[in-house]
This record gives C-alpha cells, structure tokens and sequence, in this order.
C-alpha cells in the first residue's frame, strides 16, 4: 500500500496542501511547529479514522474554519486504485469517510485496511513506560490485523466503564450491588475472555519476529522475547474455554475488593507484557541502547505482521525519529527502512538524507513552511 | 445585541435546544418561520402544543397514546399472551411495519445505563413485572445491540425466568438480501455465535 497523492484542506495549520508522494521514502523538513507531522497525522487519520494525537476531532480544524478535509488517492500492492474523501464539519459533529465516492457507514470496517507502523520518540515508552503502553501497542497492531478485535476492545472498554460507575456508586452508598452486576459481569467476561486469548496468542506468535528483526539491528548473543501476564492466572491449559472459566473464578474471588476499591479488578485492562532479553525484563535490566534496539525491532516486527496479516505493506510514519540518532545509526536506519515500503519521515535536520537517499521519482523531500508544502 | 429583535433571538435559543439542530439551523429554521403566514406559524405552534396536552403514556405498556389503555393494548385482535419489551416507542413503530408481530408490546423508555445514571428503577420494569399473570405465555425482548441493550436484556431474562415463562431474545445477525462476503467480520461472528439448529 502507499499514497500516491493527498490533500490537506483547513487540516492543521494546513489550509489547502498538496503533495504528490514518492513511493519510498518522503522526506518532511522543516523548523519546530510549521506543520511538518500534521502531515503525518493526515496519513494516521486515514488509516484510523480518526487521529493518532487528538481525541476530538474538533481540534483539528485549522483555526477560524468549520471544515477540514483530507483527500488521498491509495494504490494497493498489487496496483488497485482507492480513493479516498474525509471530511469533518465543526459545527454540526458530522464526520464523513467515504471510499471511492461511497459513504462508509462503520468505520470500524476501515480500520486494517490502510495499514500504517508508526514511530516516535514518545513512542519509546513502549519499553520504557507502565503496562498502559505496552497494552497500547498490542491492541493497535491487533485492531489493525483483526477487526472482531477492535469491536470486542470497544464494546469491552465501555462495559468496563458501566461496570466502574456501579462499583463507584456502591462503594459510597454501601451497598451490595451484585443483582445490577451481574449482567455487566457477563459481558464483562465475554469480552474480556476473547481480548485476552486473542492477546495470549498474538505474544506467541509475535516472538519470532521480534527475534528475526533484532538479529538485523545487532549481532550480539542477545535474545529478545515477550510475555504474556494477564491480571490473573489462566492455567496452564492452551484451551481458550480455560480462560473463560478463570475470568468467572476470579471475579467472583476479587467482587470484595472490587466493592473496597470502586473499580474493576480482573481483566485485559490490567494485562502486563513483559518484555526480556535473555530472560532478564528489559525495563529493569536493559541499558539506554538495548532499548532503543528493542523499540526499533518491535516496529519493524510489527510492520511484517501486519503485512502478512492485512496482506498489504503498511506505511510507515516517523516522526522526528533522526534527532535522536548518531549518523552512523541514523543511516543504519535509513538503509533498512528503504527497502521495506513508503515512509513518511519528519526531520529538522537536512544533512543525513542526502549522504544516504537519492531524491527523485522514489524518494522525495518537501519543506513545510507555516502550512503550505514546498517541493526541495 | 447579534439580532435586532428580541423575539427573534428568542426562536433561536429555544430551536437549537432540539437535538441535532445546531445554531446556524436553528437561525435558518428561524428566518424561514419569520416569512410564513402566520396560521401556518400557528399550526405548528397548536401542534406542539397538542402533543404535550394530549399524548401520555399508556397506563399499561407506556406507549405514547391519546386514549388509555393504547390502541393496542385494547385491541381484541391482539394475542395478549406474547409482550415484546422494547426500549422505546420508536421501536414499536418499527416492528409494527413489519406487520408480522400480533402481540402486545412494553416501551421500557431506555436500557440500563450506570454512565448515565439509568438504573432498573428508572425504567419501567417494575411495570413490566406487574402487568405479566397467567394469560402471560412468552417474553420477547427485542433490544438494541449494544452493551446497554444487552445488559438490560440479561437483567430482565434474570427476573423473568424464575416466573416460569418462556422469554426470548430477538436474533442478531446478517441482514436480509445481505452478502455473506460483506458482511462485516464482527457481526458476522455474532451471527455464528447465534447459530440456530434446523
């Protein structure tokens, strides 16, 4: 998959921008806030339906506009055209994502089909930061490669918020609201259950392309590797039923506690995974380096997962990724990434580039400027 | 002042109060009002007006009505041993059009909700639980798909069940004249979820 153009309309700071893509690496320069990841947020925003930043549409608009708009022209790997028209009306909350001329009605079903591997500094608090981030990375890889995933998430996140009120509520008028649970607890465990072997599974079979994407990035005796640790223990058993089972048991052992606290206990939003090099986890043991290799090697991992998941490359955005590099490793990276699909990069820095790309029809370099794209 | 009259500032605020109007509609709405004759303007102020004065809820099902007991409460052609629970008077309409339900209906007026507040006390189950005697044969609830929907249609399969009646849900699925291949993955696999012998 790669954009082959798109147009940015009152998106941002951008009031009418357009760029015509190179179906490698496209180069984003420019100073700090001119508008230069805005564009990327424009990709993220096809590929999710909504954006990787914000939480509400309405701060998307440029300033003293009621419309923004995005329109891109996709071309699949093996050549089919995709058009695509979004548009978002600050005045009314209306939001519209139509593909080749046609309204989408459930935006869920856009979601995995336009595959996007995403990369930035605040990123790295995948290995860095709580369990949060971690659950994050898992659940936008899974959405993307597996849409029942994506439903059951959100359908899951809102029963654990109905179930959270009642909890809340009793805890402060002490009482026992076990007959208004129940029902919650029910879907609570219906969700939760297939969130969780979909999870279990995913950390299995992700291992070996952590493992082949580390062995590019270093030559050490180093081996990466993951672990799922769910909020409570599902047995032994490879059986999915077993995780069913545990979820009722625990909810049941956990309901006093529950009642103590105001919230739920059990569940995928309390999932760990843990991530290790040679057995020892990484957040405790791993120095700034080993870090970094294992951040990289999660994405690179993720871009062939979704590859052959959503069997279409994925596009990779990275947003200020090479400020953070020595040359020597920021060209290493430019070398991998090259070979692999389009890339959109943002960078304030010109002189990497040129020692390692050559600019024309493949790979392409703009400068924004306060909104507006000018071709280098 | 945003407007030279008062009055006219006034149609404004009160029309954009309604739901999915905002206020550029509701200016619009209010300008195009302003050039009607005014019977026509009176007409629409007597029906408003009508609905608040007339239509109430039907002492039985909570259905709107202007007569009570509703119209289809008081049919005789009615099987009163089927009531089908839904969420609100909408859903009658609906399933009414299909023509093929003979039973009598019971508007809930909303689905549990803890976000929002909503609690079995604050829809009409207590209702629902008085109205069901021994001419009572089958519970059919038909709600909406979603969380709220389906926490509602397991709290009530819960009291309703110890009384000894048959309760039903309504099936989910594919559309009629829908594909199989386009049906999206996560109704799809509900459907198999509900899969029925033959």
């Amino acid at each position: 998959m790669f954009i082959e153009n798109i147009r940015l309309k009152n998106f941002r700071n951008h009031a009418d921008s357009y760029l015509e893509c190179g179906d490698k690496a496209n180069i984003i320069l420019g100073d700090n806030g001119e508008g230069k990841t805005n564009l990327l947020e424009a990709v993220s925003y096809i590929s999710l339906t909504k954006s990787f930043y914000a939480s509400n549409d309405s701060v998307i608009v440029n300033i003293g506009e009621t419309i923004f708009q995005i329109e891109a022209n996709m071309v699949s790997d093996n050549g089919i055209k995709t058009k695509i028209h979004i548009g978002y009306d600050l005045t009314t909350g209306e939001k519209v994502y139509s593909i080749n001329n046609r309204r989408i009605e459930k935006f869920s079903s856009v979601i995995g089909k336009f595959p996007i591997v995403f990369l930035s500094p605040e990123n790295s608090n995948i290995t860095f930061g709580g369990p949060a981030e971690r659950r994050k990375f898992l659940d936008l890889v899974l959405s993307q490669s597996n849409q029942t995933y994506f439903e059951d998430l959100s359908e899951y996140r809102k029963v654990v918020r109905h179930r959270n009120k009642i909890l809340n509520d009793a805890k402060f008028h002490k009482n026992d609201p076990i007959a208004l649970l129940e029902p919650w607890n029910e879907q609570l465990i219906r969700f939760g259950s297939r969130i969780m072997v979909r999870r279990r599974n995913f950390v299995n079979e992700f291992q070996e392309y952590i493992f082949s994407a580390y062995k590019k990035l270093v030559d050490l005796r180093e081996v990466p590797s993951m672990e799922y640790e769910p909020s409570f223990k599902t047995g032994n058993s490879e059986k999915d039923e077993m995780v069913f089972e545990n979820f009722k048991t625990e909810i049941d052992r956990k309901y006093k506690e529950e009642l103590r606290l105001g919230s739920t206990l059990v569940g995928p939003h309390r999932d760990e995974i843990s991530f290790k090099i040679n057995g020892l986890e990484l957040r405790k043991f791993a120095s700034q380096g080993q870090h970094k290799t294992f951040f990289v090697a999660l994405k690179i991992g993720e871009f062939f997962y979704l590859k052959e998941r959503c069997r279409e490359n994925p596009i990779l955005l990275l947003d200020d990724v090479f400020s953070e590099l020595d040359d020597n490793r920021a060209q290493q990276m430019l070398l991998l990434i090259e070979n692999l699909n389009q890339t959109f990069i943002t960078s304030t820095n010109f002189d990497i580039f040129d020692k390692v790309l050559s600019f024309g029809e493949k790979n392409k370099k703009v400068i924004v400027r306060n909104g507006k794209i000018a071709i280098s | 002042m945003l407007y030279t009259s008062e009055s006219l500032e006034l149609l404004v605020e009160e029309l954009a109060q309604l739901p999915g109007i905002g206020r550029k509609t509701a200016q619009r709405l209010a300008m195009y009002i302003m050039k009607l004759p005014r019977e026509e303007v009176v007409n629409i102020a007597k029906a408003m007006v009508g609905v608040k004065d007339k239509v109430k809820n039907c002492s039985i099902c909570s259905n709107f009505t202007e007569d009570d007991p509703c119209l289809i409460c008081s049919s005789p052609k009615r099987d009163g041993s089927m009531i089908c629970v839904v969420e609100d008077p909408n859903d009658v309409i609906a399933i009414e059009k299909t023509n093929e339900f003979i039973g009598l209906y019971h508007v809930l007026g909303g689905s549990l909700s803890p976000l929002d507040g909503i609690g079995p006390e604050d829809i009409k189950v207590k209702e629902l639980l008085h109205r069901i005697n021994e001419n009572t044969g089958e519970i059919i609830l038909a709600l909406n798909p979603n969380v709220e929907g389906e926490a509602t249609t397991l709290y009530l399969s819960r009291l309703l069940k110890p009384l000894g009646l048959k309760v039903t849900r309504i099936a989910r699925g594919i559309p009629v004249g829908g594909d199989l291949e386009f049906t999206d993955e996560a109704t799809l696999s509900r459907a198999i979820e509900g899969r029925v012998q033959i």
